[in-house]
Formats: structure tokens, C-alpha cells, sequence
């Protein structure tokens, strides 16, 4: 082959590989990692692997595939079930069981047709899976399927349930709140279009109350009864996470990096906070504090008048709520090799995960 | 910088066709449909340079064709070196740009690279390109409104890349019409060449390399992507019809020569 041709086939090439090279499929993190905690482990799905770390000392339990494999990832947020299962959702279409003792996979279900970017439910014997494909779906505690209930749009968001009530209520990236009769699958009611997806899972309070927040710009109060909307509070940017409740005040955050007290009843806003940084996750509240992180890779905590109390800089991106877990509070981060932070409630650090690369 | 100038304005023009399609037809299909208006608009405004590549591949060969250069050829055929510096000073002295063809094409990668990540960054299917997304929407554009983007198209879903099942089978229908249009518009293109030509060598090779480059892309990429190809090459076709530089014999020889206007 003369040069000419060469150059020519050289020129041909360069785009494609340029274009895989920006295809970001292969081995690059399309989302943050999702935590969760019982009193014994944290449990933390992240690229290509699902994690469970002791929490006494920070070293790794066990890890769920033994062999990463670059077209199967997991990023929602790990589920226990009052049974002793860990659910978790891959970034293809599989639901699986594992056992969290062991890490061993109990069973899996395969059947969705997109990927699970929301955290399951697990209630009344049942679990609530939403799917990307625009569906929720329930399953026995075996992974039989039960029923699923369509919606106009990609599920994201975790669905939340009422005890008291046989209904699983399930926001959609269609700009609706849906509640669905948990046995039966079927539709109680819809709301009208909210004016914006919502992905953060919504609060429900005591009273019959949901609380969402949505792209449009709002948190929003409809009634578990009908799915009327009860009040709108206008926020300054999109609100991604999901309202934190708590004696009857909601906190969130939005993309701006303001971090909003909400009274519940009236809808008015009690304080606003802009630490810095966006905020995506739903904060985490206890009896006298608020933490709450950003993609400015700081965790802040303040109290429950909007006072900054301390701010812990950590390497890479905080997009995942923070979890507590007896008297540590876990941090999970995107773009370092630290995984899970754990701290105590001053800000010390115990200790970081950082995941084995297995030669 | 490439986001800046590249990416954030195709994302918006591309959401700003998907709203007000969707707001005059609703969102079924429409996205779909902005990649082709999109797409048609990036032709438009590229014409110049197409146009400019025309010219130069135009002025190319009747320089290949000219008495003075066959005898320059005939003159230096043992000597390179002064041949080239020849073949220089007659470019000089005809106006030629010897990168003149070349370099409109070599413009349109970026293009093509930058709708790609367009098409992805609009369509968004994960947390992290929705973040993405939402720090790249102009004010003016009502991204809350539109999000999430009716990705159907057809029979595609334009984040994936595009199978279309037939007897159990998953046909990528897409893909082999990305390698037809590409050859066509490549066999349109070429004008009716001189035998033995360097230049007309070159042209077959692109001519094969090309639609089999382009017909992998399509089927390993997005569908968006794809759609992108089949109305580009389409459009390309009629744009070199309606300037009468279609050289239609390079398709069907047995054409009476009126039937090529150049």
C-alpha cells in the first residue's frame, strides 16, 4: 500500500476511533454508586461489581460477580429485605437475589427489557422493581413474577409504600405519580402531569401525604388518597433527590446546590442553605443533624436550623445519599479510588474502602 | 472549548427542533424526525464547504486532463522531486488548492463526531449523562419540559444501535442502508474519470473503504447516528442532483451522456 493510500485509509479511521473512544460504553461509570447499610455491612453497587464491606474495620466482605465482566454494571442502591435477601438491579435487564452473608445468588429475573437505575422496594412480602423500561415490577420473595404496571416513562426512582394501605406509590420520568394496588397491579390513581420527571423517591407522611420534587423547578405535596396536588414550592433549580422527612419538615437539595426546609403542611420554606456544589442525593437526617453532600466532593452538616456545623472535603464526587448505620456515617464517591468514606458524626474518618483490583 | 462551540449548540438546536415538533405533533417519533431536519440544517450550512470541494476536485481533474501536465509528467517521470515542484507551481498557476478537496472533508469528522455525542447527550438514558444534560440547556429552551426525549423512532429506539427483527433474526436494516447510500453518493459524486489516473484510483478506494467504514459505525453506534448517515447521504445525493454534478453514469453506464450534465 503506497503512502497516499495509507494516509487516506489512516483519515478514513481516525473518526471511528474517535468515536468509539467518546462512546463511553466500555468500563466507564455511567452513573454513582448506590449505598446501603444494615448493622453489619454496608452493601455498595458500583460499576462493575457489588460490594459488601464490613463496617467494623472497612475490608471487603465479599464481592458479587467474582470476575467483573465490562457488559453487566450495577449502580442502584442494594436492597434488604425483612427475609435476609440483598436485591440488586444490573444495568442490563437482571434483577437478582443474593444472600448478603455470603454474597451467593439466590435467584435472578431477567425478563425486564431495560436497566434498573432505581432501587427495588421490598414490602409486604413482596418486591417492587422499577425498571428503565418504563415499568414497575413485583415479584414474590423468590423472584416469581407478579404483576407490572406500565407507565409513560423510564421508573428511576424508588417507589414508596403505606403500611396502612395496599398501595405502592411509584414516580415516573413521564411527569406522574402513580399509586398502584400492591396484590393486584392495578391503577388507584394518576396524577395530572407534574411538569417535570421526577427521579428522587417521594416522602410519604403520616397523614396521607406524598411529597415529590421534580425537574420543573418544585417540590410538590399531593394527597395519597387521590393524587391531588395539595401545594407546589417553587425551588431555584431542577430537585433531583428525593425529600427527607422529618417532624413534619421536608429537607432536599437542587441542582443550584441550595438545600431547602420545607414545612410540610403549608409548603413554605423555613430556611434555605447553598453550601456549594450540586446537590442529587437526599439528605440524611437525625435527631439534631442535617448531611448533606455534593459534587463539589464535600460533605456538610448542619444543624436542623441551616447552621454549616462542619465541612469534610473527600476526593472525587458525592452524588449518593449518605447512610447511617449505628454511630458511622457512610459516604460513597464517584471518580476516586475510595469508594465508601466512614465517618463519625463530627467529621473523623474510621476508615475508606478502597476495592482490590484482582490481578 | 468543543463543547462550548460544538456540542452545547447542536444539543440545543436539536432540542429546540424536538420542542417545537412535539408542540405542533406531539413526541411520538420526534426526535427521530429533529435528527433528520438537523441533519438536512448541518448540510445547508455546510454547503460552502461542500461546494468549495466540488470546485477544487473540479479544477483538480481538468489540471490531471491538461496538455501541460501530461507533458510535465512526460518531462520529469524520472525525477519525483522536481515533479512535485512542478506539480506546485501549476496548482499556483491555475489556483488550485492542493488541500482544497480534502480539507471540507476532513472538516466534517468533527461535525459528524459532535452530532454523535449530541444525539447521546439529548438522549440521556443515564444518571450521569442527564446531569450532564441538565448543565448544557440554554435558558430559553424548556429542558424540564422535555425530558425524557421520546427516543422511538420507526421502528429504532435511537439510544441503541438499531435491529429490526425479522424471522427471529436481528437485521441491522439501518446499517445496510447506511453502506447503500454511501455507496451511491460516493459513485454520484465521482466525476467519469481518465483511465490509469492517479486521482481516479484514489476515488475507487474510497469508494469501497467508505460506505463498509461508515456501515460499521451504523451498526455498532446508536441508531440516531445512523439516521444521521441515511439522511445526510440521501440529501447529499439530491443537493449534487439539483447543482447538475450527479454523475449518474458512474451507476448505470448504458445512461446516454445527456443525461450527465457537467
Amino acid at each position: 500500500m503506497n503512502s497516499t493510500k495509507l494516509l487516506l485509509l489512516s483519515l478514513l479511521i481516525l473518526p471511528a476511533i474517535m468515536l468509539s473512544a467518546c462512546s463511553g460504553q466500555v468500563g466507564t461509570a455511567t452513573s454513582w454508586p448506590g449505598l446501603t447499610a444494615d448493622q453489619e455491612a454496608a452493601y455498595i453497587a458500583y460499576n462493575q461489581f457489588v460490594y459488601a464491606v464490613n463496617l467494623s474495620n472497612g475490608l471487603e466482605k465479599w464481592r458479587f460477580p467474582l470476575e467483573g465482566n465490562n457488559q453487566i454494571s450495577y449502580y442502584a442502591a442494594p436492597t434488604l429485605t425483612s427475609d435476609g435477601q440483598l436485591i440488586v438491579g444490573d444495568y442490563k435487564n437482571t434483577l437478582l437475589s443474593l444472600n448478603p452473608t455470603s454474597g451467593q445468588e439466590n435467584w435472578t429475573y431477567t425478563q425486564a427489557t431495560d436497566r434498573y437505575v432505581g432501587s427495588a422496594l421490598a414490602a409486604k412480602d413482596l418486591i417492587f422493581a422499577p425498571n428503565a423500561g418504563n415499568h414497575l415490577i413485583a415479584l414474590d420473595s423468590r423472584g416469581n413474577f407478579k404483576w407490572s404496571f406500565e407507565t409513560g416513562g423510564p421508573l428511576w426512582a424508588k417507589p414508596t409504600t403505606d403500611e396502612a394501605c395496599e398501595c405502592v406509590y411509584v414516580a415516573s420520568m413521564d411527569h406522574h405519580l402513580y399509586a398502584v394496588n400492591a396484590q393486584t397491579g392495578l391503577a388507584e390513581w394518576q396524577t395530572d402531569a407534574l411538569g417535570g420527571s421526577i427521579v428522587g423517591t417521594p416522602a410519604l407522611s403520616q397523614d396521607g401525604v406524598l411529597y415529590a420534587g421534580i425537574f420543573g423547578s418544585e417540590m410538590i405535596a399531593i394527597s395519597a388518597e387521590d393524587g391531588q396536588v395539595t401545594w407546589r414550592t417553587a425551588t431555584d433549580d431542577w430537585v433531583w433527590g428525593g425529600p427527607t422527612l422529618q417532624d413534619n419538615v421536608l429537607y432536599f437539595g437542587d441542582l443550584s446546590g441550595n438545600l431547602y426546609a420545607v414545612d410540610a403542611s403549608s409548603g413554605s420554606i423555613r430556611w434555605k442553605q447553598k453550601p456549594g456544589g450540586r446537590i442529587t442525593e437526599s439528605p440524611l437526617v437525625t435527631e439534631d443533624a442535617i448531611y448533606t453532600s455534593t459534587d463539589s466532593g464535600i460533605l456538610y452538616s448542619l444543624d436542623l436550623n441551616g447552621n454549616i456545623r462542619w465541612n469534610k472535603q473527600f476526593s472525587g464526587k458525592l452524588y449518593t445519599s449518605p447512610v447511617v448505620s449505628g454511630d458511622i456515617i457512610l459516604v460513597a464517591a464517584t471518580g476516586s479510588d475510595e469508594l465508601i468514606y466512614a465517618i463519625d458524626a463530627n467529621g473523623n474518618q474510621s476508615w475508606a474502602f478502597i476495592p482490590e483490583t484482582k490481578k | 472549548m468543543w463543547d462550548q462551540l460544538i456540542i452545547n449548540p447542536m444539543v440545543n438546536v436539536l432540542l429546540g427542533i424536538y420542542a417545537a415538533l412535539s408542540s405542533l405533533l406531539g413526541p411520538e417519533h420526534m426526535f427521530g424526525l429533529a435528527i433528520i431536519i438537523f441533519t438536512i440544517l448541518i448540510r445547508l450550512v455546510t454547503y460552502p464547504l461542500t461546494g468549495a470541494q466540488m470546485k477544487s476536485s473540479q479544477a483538480m481533474q481538468e489540471m490531471q486532463k491538461s496538455k501541460k501536465w501530461q507533458e510535465i509528467q512526460k518531462k520529469y517521470k524520472d525525477n519525483r522531486e522536481k515533479l512535485a515542484q512542478e506539480q506546485m507551481a501549476l496548482y499556483k498557476e491555475m489556483g488550485i488548492s492542493p488541500f482544497g478537496s480534502c480539507l471540507p472533508t476532513l472538516i466534517q469528522f468533527p461535525i459528524i463526531i459532535g452530532l454523535y455525542q449530541a444525539i447521546i447527550r439529548a438522549l440521556a438514558v443515564t444518571p450521569v449523562q442527564l446531569l450532564d444534560l441538565s448543565n448544557h440547556i440554554y435558558p430559553f429552551i424548556n429542558g424540564p419540559a422535555l425530558i425524557p426525549l421520546n427516543n422511538r423512532f420507526l421502528w429504532m429506539t435511537l439510544s441503541q444501535p438499531e435491529r429490526i427483527n425479522i424471522l427471529g433474526f436481528g437485521l441491522p436494516l439501518l446499517a445496510v442502508l447506511v453502506v447503500i447510500t454511501t455507496y451511491l453518493q460516493s459513485k454520484v459524486m465521482t466525476p467519469p474519470a481518465q483511465p490509469g489516473e492517479q486521482g481516479a484510483q484514489m476515488a475507487q478506494m474510497m469508494n469501497l473503504y467508505m460506505p463498509f467504514l461508515m456501515g460499521w459505525l451504523a451498526y455498532s453506534f446508536p441508531s440516531g447516528l445512523a439516521l444521521y448517515f441515511v439522511t445526510s447521504n440521501l440529501f447529499g445525493i439530491l443537493q449534487y442532483a439539483a447543482m447538475g454534478k450527479a454523475n449518474w453514469r458512474n451507476l448505470i453506464p448504458t445512461l446516454p451522456k445527456i443525461a450527465t450534465r457537467r
